[in-house]
């Protein structure tokens, strides 16, 4: 990747962005928050958990966002007997000129979006199995490790409701997801657009708008977004206070929430077409980034307390 | 433009500026100050302080002009108590943060020009392009849009108004009528000379006092055959007491050395308060006739 090549898509972010918006937006209807979250997650290098009741088109939008980036996409569909061969795949014994070997057969984790639906249905074994490929975007089968293709982005969903024979992530993998998205019910508006698109004879398709060079040059922009100090420290700032234990928070974020933020708010301002990092994108990353990180007491989920609620809170107090 | 460079030329103005506003505040505050002395006539008050006491009255000579000294103290006073009030009064000045005041005035700058500041020495496509956005937006930037006129224009009024206010009343000698006495009754804490300020002698010291005979023996000499008592009768050498004159011999009668009649004396008329020489002379001269 050359300087030449990210000026140049540096020059042309703000029309790539709102041209990736407009193709995205012919398939899903609304949700512009949890589409940009979305990409604000892949510009940043992590992953995000999606949290909704079903029938709110998770998968619908991830698979329309992996089209109009040109980018190789595989579903896994969790479920309690899913096993973690399942997901990384396994060594197959092939024939070939007479003699046999084994053969290593990729599985679904070899794509550049993975959408693991409904991950706690998914055994600890399995979830675990994703660990390794969301932090060092690898995975180790027996003696063998295998890279994985960048740009490498998972995204998880899980349902709220139906609680029953589901095993919810360890808090060390919570904090592996850099995002938690939460996907409300559309508008009444959106709602009415929605059954006009989904109930005519031809459907809503989406154009390539993004080639995986362009986002991974997307990408060092991301991180190039200048931020700051008293930003900076404010984000530090707001991490730490959760990390102080009172009758709402049992416990907090880890530094890799900090990290998070900032990085998220870089993006968030990219997407913008802003070049410096504002406080209104910590405020806006700050209940996606934190969300998954807080621990409510005991006492605030007898009260009915989100953690939402908790984050916003805090940012009152920490300007 | 350089930020940094840009911040800094800011920075310095701001300073200037504020000095301005304190220089301004603490004329005013320091010529009201000293017009509020006069009214009331503190001068007067000051031969109640001991250490000014022998300097009342005294005259200096400064570049010509002759000042006295009760002017010279209140000018002090007022000078320190306006430094001290100048001081209290800006003691909650905010530091000056030079960029969140452009910010302010600038909303376009609003947290680019911190991001580029802070982001000096960072080298990449998008820094750059900020730093050279926010470059050539601090141009038209200009330290006198800091200058708060309005406060400095008031400032100025009310020091021009404080300055005339005194001009007019030491032109018309306006003071409340005090003297020191009045003062030293307002006054109480202040010392007036009496033996209650002395400190209380010891009770061992007087007592020992008083049965001591300082005279010691009598002294007895022998002139042509008859004694002379010599010993000094008690009192003599102390001056003139109660005790002396009881021991006078009063068999003479006393007589004045001179006529008594009306005499005119010189050291009468250099005390005389000014304007009523011709009073208290007509005064006199009639009671002498009487």
């Amino acid at each position: 990747m050359n300087s030449r090549d990210l000026t140049q898509t540096y020059k042309v972010a703000g029309d790539m962005f709102a041209t990736l918006f407009r193709e995205i937006g012919k398939v899903v209807v609304g949700q512009n928050d949890t589409v940009e979250q979305i990409i604000i997650a892949i510009l940043c290098n992590g992953h995000a958990l999606v949290e909704s009741n079903p029938g709110l088109g998770k998968t619908l939008t991830i698979s329309t966002i992996s089209k109009s980036m040109d980018l190789n996409f595989s579903r896994i569909q969790c479920t309690p007997d899913l096993m973690p061969a399942d997901i990384t795949g396994t060594h197959i014994i092939e024939e070939s000129g007479g003699s046999k070997h084994f053969k290593f057969e990729p599985g679904p984790v070899f794509a550049n979006i993975v959408l693991a639906d409904e991950i706690n249905r998914a055994s600890p074994k399995t979830q675990s199995a994703l660990l390794e490929a969301m932090q060092e975007k690898q995975i180790t089968v027996g003696n063998d490790t295998f890279m994985l293709e960048q740009p490498f982005f998972i995204l998880a969903t899980q349902n709220p409701i139906e609680m029953e024979g589901t095993f919810p992530l360890p808090e060390a993998q919570l904090d592996r997801f850099l995002l938690k998205i939460l996907v409300d019910y559309p508008s009444y508006e959106d709602e009415i657009e929605i059954v006009n698109r989904y109930t005519r004879s031809v459907m809503p398709s989406v154009g390539k708008v993004v080639n995986k060079n362009t986002l991974l040059d997307l990408q060092k922009l991301t991180r190039d977004v200048p931020i700051a100090d008293d930003i900076k420290s404010r984000v530090i700032r707001i991490v730490m206070s959760t990390r102080v234990r009172n009758e709402f928070i049992e416990y907090g974020a880890s530094p890799r929430a900090s990290i998070g933020l900032i990085l998220a708010a870089k993006a968030r301002a990219l997407i913008r077409g802003r070049n410096f990092v504002s406080n209104e994108d910590i405020e806006a990353m700050a209940y996606p980034v934190l969300r998954h990180r807080i621990i409510l007491s005991f006492e605030s989920e007898r009260k009915g307390i989100t953690t939402d609620q908790v984050v916003r809170n805090i940012l009152e107090k920490i300007k | 433009m350089d930020i940094r460079k840009f911040v800094q030329t800011q920075e310095a103005a701001l300073k200037k500026y504020r000095r301005t506003y304190k220089l301004l505040d603490f004329l005013t505050i320091f010529t009201l100050l000293y017009t509020f002395m006069v009214v009331l006539s503190i001068d007067q008050a000051l031969p109640l302080i001991r250490s000014f006491e022998v300097r009342a009255g005294t005259d200096y000579s400064i570049a010509g002009l002759s000042i006295a000294f009760e002017t010279v103290v209140l000018l002090a006073a007022s000078a320190l108590v306006s430094l001290l009030l100048t001081f209290i009064l800006h003691m909650r000045d905010k530091k000056i943060r030079t960029i969140e005041l452009v910010e302010q005035k600038y909303p376009g700058l609003r947290e680019r020009l911190r991001t580029a500041y802070d982001n000096t020495g960072l080298d990449n496509i998008v820094a750059n392009d900020l730093r050279q956005a926010v470059s050539s937006a601090v141009e038209k930037v200009r330290p006198s849009v800091f200058f708060r006129k309005k406060r400095v224009n008031f400032g100025l009024i009310v020091l021009i108004a404080s300055v005339m206010l005194l001009a007019f009343i030491t032109l018309n000698d306006i003071h409340a009528d005090m003297t020191p006495g009045d003062w030293e009754n307002l006054l109480p804490f202040v010392p007036d000379g009496s033996t209650d300020d002395l400190p209380e002698q010891d009770d061992d010291t007087q007592e020992s006092n008083d049965t001591e005979n300082l005279t010691g023996e009598s002294a007895v000499v022998v002139v042509e055959g008859t004694e002379v008592d010599l010993s000094l009768p008690p009192g003599s050498g102390v001056g003139f007491s109660e005790g002396n004159e009881t021991e006078q011999d009063t068999d003479f009668e006393a007589s004045s050395s001179y006529e008594i009649d009306a005499i005119s004396s010189e050291t009468y008329y250099e005390s005389f308060p000014q304007g009523y020489e011709t009073v208290i002379k007509s005064y006199f001269e009639k009671m002498a006739e009487e």
